[in-house]
């Protein structure tokens, strides 16, 4: 019966993990069930869930205090299960790198052996003290004073407290390391206990030790990252594995507001995967020099030639002297940019013809560089412009309030509008990268002109916000900028969900392999 | 300071009973965390016969921090860089591996096996681990080249050995004589700066 029941309950868990699986994807969250989540964290998982777009991933976050109680139910669960202290659940979970599941398998099956891996002794009879011993010589030191203090771990390994003391200290601070501290004698795996700790050093140092081995538990668990925000200590949780993150972006959102990317760590860098984003910043280093002229802040007036300087982020240009108008990208006539004309996005493949040689073929792969750079670095720099405005903008607002007696919420849309920019531009600004690797066919027709829908939205958005403080305040551009703000929205979602639901088909061809060894590449080449 | 004993101890033993094939020399009586070892080619190997010049560094934390170990002389070896600076790839010198019960004596002794036998999985130079996995006569010959040559650039730095102490020379024509000294071994084909490589290198 005992085994019938637990087969019964095997297949009931099964399947509500199955039907959990179907509808939102979250899977191993049911190890951890906090119902006490800020708001805003629900708010976001629910819209996760709600659309469960191919670009979305979903995870979870957690204060530090979670992180804390999680590590403390495991240890209590596996402390209770197999009769073991607290102390030496926490040794074999982190052997186990906290997989309770295996461990407690292991364990029933050869409880010694998973000991001895774990580095636990087994003669738990010794006394842990400090003491004399008459005749004692430390290995270390090899001091033999009479009265030498020495003391001896669990296994017996018997060294002179200074020793212990140094030993300790340079692998807490010097090395930053806990949770796999050995005794000091060659060949013995023994992991130091908390308690021979306590015994031997001062308390700053045992408070570091368990801060180390705090961190310990996000960093031995794949599905946990921190928060790379300076200042921040949350820590995100997500199941997308090293091995999806060729089918997969999991940009993911911390409460402190942080956006990054669970695969890498980098600040978002959708629709572009890992790898490429990887090989495209190695590129932009290896090329900055070339590159460099193209960040710069002015350019010439391509009428009258006087010096135009950018300060916002918007690429419609006026030359201030002969009023010509022009692209800032392409330094072609603005009037052909809101048309369907538009062609600044796209880099004109040459025909074969003029690419006979090696020179005018390196000296078009350089142009090509050259396009996507150009446009990867302007979004960069226009995200940051777009930034400043909105941080002078905002100052203005509330001065204006004050005079108009308009309500802090109604400008509240300034600042949806602003952000709306930065992550559209984020976005922007790889889907330049990611063009720059892409083979061409009919896919990439369909994402340069998502592409092109968006910088359009964007651009337009970009100049509105660069109009004077007082015209702000007009009713009718407030609708404008929020109609636009949400369509910036809708062309970044369409050009996500396009290029994720194609990339998770694997269905894009890239003109570089990204594939298989990138660790190797940089071996091979070094000669 | 603390490890002043153990390590006094050590080179007591390393000198009155040393490991088979291994010289441990002080260069500064003065300064015992840097030693001077000479390896002698382990026999049956494509090292044999050749004589080669460890220079040994005890960090002040020494036991509770590894040693670093260089070879002075150049080596064609996988798990040692090629190039004037020697660097060697050695497991139990790592950070998490090393124990501070650990004696120079048997470090000194996995250097010599590395010798005997190459780590090719784990290389420094991913270009001779290929050619020791895959052509191994053509390995074995390289290596012994280099025995050869770094056997020649000893003989010079024997011949020149007084001028080692360029240092202390304070006669602006001896030291005329000195590089005019040193542009000859770079003619005769060897490498002045690792003639003259000396402990006052920190790498
Ligand atoms: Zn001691
Ligand atoms: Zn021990
Ligand atoms: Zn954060
Ligand atoms: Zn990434
Ligand atoms: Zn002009
Ligand atoms: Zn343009």
């Amino acid at each position: 019966m005992d085994t019938d029941d637990e087969f019964m309950s095997n297949v009931s868990s099964d399947e509500d993990m199955i039907q959990d699986d179907s509808d939102n994807e979250v899977s191993g969250d049911e190890d951890f069930g906090f119902d006490d989540e800020p708001d805003a964290y629900i708010d976001s998982q629910k819209d996760t869930e709600k659309k469960k777009a191919a670009y979305e991933v979903s995870f979870k976050v957690y204060e530090p205090t979670d992180v804390q109680k999680q590590q403390d139910e495991l240890v209590n669960e596996v402390n209770m299960i197999l009769d073991i202290s607290k102390e030496e659940a926490a040794i074999l979970l982190r052997h186990f790198r906290w997989n309770k599941e295996r461990l407690i398998e292991d364990y029933m099956d050869r409880p010694s052996q998973v000991l001895d891996a774990a580095g636990l002794s087994q003669s738990s009879v010794r006394e842990l003290k400090i003491r004399s011993v008459p005749g004692f010589a430390c290995d270390i030191c090899c001091e033999d004073d009479p009265g030498l203090e020495s003391f001896a771990l669990k296994c017996g390994h018997r060294y002179c407290v200074d020793c212990y003391r140094q030993y300790l200290s340079q692998k807490i601070l010097g090395e930053g390391e806990a949770a796999r501290i050995q005794c000091p004698s060659e060949g013995c795996n023994l992991i130091i206990d908390a308690r021979s700790l306590d015994i031997l050093v001062t308390p700053e140092l045992t408070e570091r030790y368990h801060d180390l081995l705090h961190r310990t538990y996000v960093e031995d668990k794949d599905t946990l990252k921190w928060c790379p925000a300076p200042d921040c200590e949350n820590v995100v949780e997500c199941a997308v594995k090293k091995k999806d993150l060729d089918r997969i972006v999991p940009t993911v959102a911390c409460l402190c507001g942080h956006r990054f990317c669970f695969g890498c760590a980098l600040n978002d860098h959708q629709p572009a995967p890992c790898e490429l984003v990887k090989r495209w910043l190695k590129k932009c280093a290896d090329d900055s020099e070339t590159a460099n002229w193209i960040s710069a802040n002015t350019k010439e007036c391509p009428k009258c030639n006087s010096t135009i300087e950018k300060n916002g982020g918007c690429n419609h240009m006026t030359c201030r002297k002969c009023k010509h108008e022009f692209c800032w990208m392409c330094m072609g006539l603005w009037s052909e940019h809101g048309t369907s004309w538009y062609n600044c996005n796209r880099f004109e493949e040459k025909s074969g013809v003029e690419a006979r040689d090696a020179q005018a073929r390196s000296r078009i792969s350089l142009e090509r560089y050259l396009h996507y750079y150009n446009r990867y670095a302007n979004h960069e720099q226009s995200a940051r412009l777009d930034k400043d405005i909105y941080h002078k903008t905002e100052k203005k607002m509330v001065q204006l309030q004050k005079e108009s007696g308009m309500s802090w919420i109604e400008v509240q849309y300034l600042s949806a509008a602003s952000q709306a920019l930065q992550m559209c531009r984020q976005t922007l600004m790889w889907t330049y990268a990611f063009a720059f690797y892409l083979a061409r066919n009919n896919l990439t027709e369909i994402f340069e002109d998502n592409q092109k829908d968006l910088e359009m939205a964007v651009e337009a958005l970009s100049e509105m916000f660069e109009r004077p403080i007082t015209s702000l305040a007009d009713p009718k551009l407030k609708v404008e900028i929020m109609d636009k703000t949400s369509y910036c929205n809708k062309r970044r979602v369409i050009l996500l969900e396009d290029t994720a639901q194609n990339l998770a088909e694997g269905r894009w061809t890239f003109n570089t392999d990204f594939s298989g060894s990138s660790a190797n590449a940089g071996t091979s080449t070094r000669r | 300071m603390t490890s002043n004993k153990r390590i006094t101890k050590e080179l007591a033993e390393c000198t009155t009973n040393p490991p088979v094939g291994i010289t441990v020399t002080l260069p500064n009586d003065s300064d015992l965390h840097t030693w001077h070892v000479i390896l002698d080619g382990p026999e049956d190997t494509a090292y044999a016969g050749g004589k080669f010049g460890l220079v040994v560094k005890l960090p002040t934390e020494y036991p509770f921090k590894a040693p670093t170990i260089t070879f002075a002389t150049r080596i064609y070896h996988p798990n040692v860089t090629n190039d004037s600076l020697g660097n060697i790839c050695l497991g139990l010198l790592k950070s998490d591996k090393w124990k501070p019960s650990t004696r120079l004596s048997s470090v000194l002794e996995s250097v010599r096996a590395l010798l005997e036998e190459p780590q090719p999985e784990d290389p420094l130079e991913a270009r001779i681990a290929d050619e020791y996995r895959n052509d191994r006569s053509e390995f074995d010959k390289n290596a012994k080249a280099y025995v050869q040559s770094e056997m020649k650039v000893r003989e010079i730095q024997m011949k020149w050995n007084g001028l080692e102490q360029y240092a202390g020379l304070q006669d602006q024509e001896e030291k005329r004589w000195f590089w005019i000294m040193v542009w000859a071994i770079g003619k005769a084909k060897v490498r002045p700066k690792e003639v003259m490589a000396s402990d006052d290198e920190d790498q």
